[in-house]
């Protein structure tokens, strides 16, 4: 019993990290019809970022936060000069673009940095509590106060302030929100570069808990996307559900169907999105989508 | 102003172009070394891939991350007909093709119930997924380190060095898939597929079955990319679960783009792209080909959106518009 809990609760810690990129799928997602597939590979870049900045001697915690800058700041620049031009052709267009910019972000990483992997140091003194038979790690911790912290800064930013408005108004209507005087296009881009953001703090986390390496996000996208897929695409909360319901899964699976393993537990994300799709397609939190004919 | 006549003889021009690029590509072989002819081989198993690519994304507007998987389970069941079964080549490009085959409809039924990111995604994870799947049962599929098949041997007698050999036999493949992928877009399958791509609804009153339609797109590039797997097991003689990753997915989508979705020529052109960056960037970095593809494909997409294949057309147009 006491390692079914544990298995849980580091399926908790993992599925912090996927609705940490969830989110940024999410963002950008309900406001532009994209779905970014390069969000994990700029998540790897502005990682990658943070680690060359605390080589290069600036103290982890600054270091860090440069690279959740450089985050926002690529994904400010991506909208800008790249997605933009896209938004107004067919919309396959830009998805295939985002491919371009996975490719582009992937292989620059490793042509400047090398595919070997390197080592990102913890964020926080290692430490281990004993708490009714769990052992819970400073590390483990410290990714569920940042999904927390996450989750309630992100409220309160749609929710309760003018920008948010700005955010949610664009999303719902953008013709009706530019009649209004909202800003559509620097909008966009802000959702853009929040979800840079949040790209970094999520590739920050698993580096952290794993490694650095120019592929790292290519399993974690898809457990991200499946996330979504069950928090209903377009819902913020929903996104910190299903990443966190996934990274349970997909432990468990790991751990006690011995048929799968742990080489074998990405079919997780894809049974879950199949089972989603025939199920309840709109997920757990989205809204049916109406069109009329 | 282009007289009938003279459109006439353009057309009678350009029905000459097919049969003459054969009979180049039939002598090549024995012009160049022999690894020009590997790397022109590549450049032919890439091309029937991208054809692929071509009616499944091109036509019928379903985006697909797993056309490099597609041919690593062509290239697998091939190499497990032939090394673990004892078959002979002929008979496991049969089988591999037909299992291609199969499974691009089955992912096509799923698919065709599904919007594009679902489809994108549920491609995303055949794609990872296939590496960890081969190496799940190493009795059959020789586990991490692959599987080691025999080489072609030329016939006795025969004037041909099994390069030679294994380049003629890589394009006849793509000859075979360049003429199915023209037939089905210049006849009734193909209006469909771009019908169904333009406007689902409409083509729905018109009478074509849409899921069916896709799924059948998706069997079709299945196909090709089990052709293109079966020429690369003659061609490389070797698999293993890295020869197919991601990046070589994406790699095709790029050489699509970059070499025109619309037709069979921008796949050849692509194809070509494909193979033959890399030769001139690796010089730099193994990775800087991928870079250049990211940059190209972002770069087509948004300033040439017909790609390569467009700029001859787009000459011929404007000749046309301004006679000399």
């Amino acid at each position: 019993m006491t390692a079914f809990l544990q298995q849980i609760f580091s399926g908790v810690a993992t599925g912090a990290i996927y609705a940490s990129i969830g989110i940024a799928l999410v963002l950008i997602f309900r406001s532009t019809g994209i779905a970014n597939f390069a969000q994990g590979e700029m998540a790897m870049f502005s990682t990658y970022i943070a680690w060359q900045l605390s080589v290069w001697g600036i103290p982890l915690a600054v270091a860090a936060l440069g690279g959740v800058v450089f985050g926002v700041a690529l994904g400010i620049l991506t909208e800008r000069f790249v997605v933009r031009r896209a938004e107004t052709g067919p919309h396959l267009n830009a998805v295939i673009l985002t491919f371009g910019l996975f490719l582009i972000f992937n292989q620059s990483a490793a042509v400047i940095w090398h595919s070997t992997s390197q080592r990102f140091p913890s964020l926080v003194a290692d430490h281990m509590w004993k708490v009714a038979g769990i052992h819970v790690s400073s590390g483990l911790l410290l990714m569920l106060a940042v999904l927390v912290v996450e989750s309630a800064g992100i409220y309160v930013l749609l929710q309760r302030t003018r920008i948010g408005l700005w955010m949610r108004a664009s999303a719902a209507n953008p013709e009706s929100a530019a009649l209004v005087g909202i800003d559509v296009q620097k909008v966009l881009m802000l959702g853009w570069g929040l979800a840079g953001g949040f790209g970094a703090i999520g590739g920050i986390l698993i580096a952290s808990r794993t490694f650095l390496e120019p592929n790292m996000m290519s399993g974690v996208l898809l457990y991200a996307f499946a996330a979504i897929v069950l928090g209903g695409l377009t819902s913020v909360f929903g996104a910190v559900v299903g990443g966190l319901s996934i990274g349970v899964l997909e432990n468990l699976v790991g751990t006690y169907v011995s048929a799968l393993g742990p080489d074998l537990k990405a079919v997780v994300p894809l049974a879950v999105v199949v089972l989603v799709l025939l199920v309840r397609p709109t997920g757990l939190f989205g809204v049916p989508e109406r069109a009329r004919v | 102003m282009t007289t009938s006549s003279q459109r006439k003889s353009r057309r009678g021009l350009s029905r000459f172009v097919g049969p003459a690029l054969v009979a180049v590509a039939l002598v090549t072989p024995f012009l160049v070394p022999p690894y020009r002819n590997y790397d022109f081989s590549i450049m032919f198993v890439y091309g029937a891939a991208i054809l692929g690519l071509t009616l499944l994304t091109g036509a019928s507007g379903q985006v697909s991350l797993a056309q490099g998987t597609f041919i690593g389970m062509g290239a697998y069941t091939t190499a497990i007909a032939v090394v673990k079964l004892g078959a002979p080549l002929w008979v496991g490009a049969l089988v591999a093709v037909a299992s291609t085959t199969v499974i691009g409809f089955a992912v096509g039924l799923l698919a065709s119930r599904l919007n594009g990111l679902y489809l994108a995604l549920l491609t995303l994870a055949l794609a990872i997924v296939f590496a960890p799947v081969v190496k799940r049962f190493p009795e059959e599929t020789g586990g991490a380190s692959g599987l080691l098949i025999p080489p072609a041997r030329v016939p006795e007698g025969w004037p041909l060095a099994d390069d030679q050999l294994h380049y003629l036999i890589a394009l006849a493949m793509l000859v075979l898939a360049w003429s199915l992928t023209r037939g089905i877009l210049t006849g009734r399958p193909g209006r469909a597929l771009y019908a169904c791509q333009d406007n689902p609804l409409a083509a729905a009153a018109m009478g074509v079955n849409v899921p069916l339609t896709r799924a059948v797109a998706f069997a079709w590039s299945g196909a090709l990319a089990g052709l293109a797997g079966v020429a690369y097991v003659v061609v490389v003689g070797f698999v293993s679960p890295e020869s197919f990753p991601l990046l070589l997915s994406v790699a095709f989508l790029t050489g699509l783009v970059v070499g025109g979705t619309h037709s069979p020529w921008g796949a050849l052109l692509g194809a070509a792209y494909v193979q033959f960056v890399p030769l001139y960037t690796g010089r730099i970095s193994d990775s800087m080909a991928g870079v250049v593809y990211g940059i190209s494909l972002v770069v087509v997409l948004l300033l040439l959106p017909g790609g390569l294949a467009s700029v001859a057309k787009r000459l011929r147009r404007r000749r046309a518009r301004n006679p000399a």
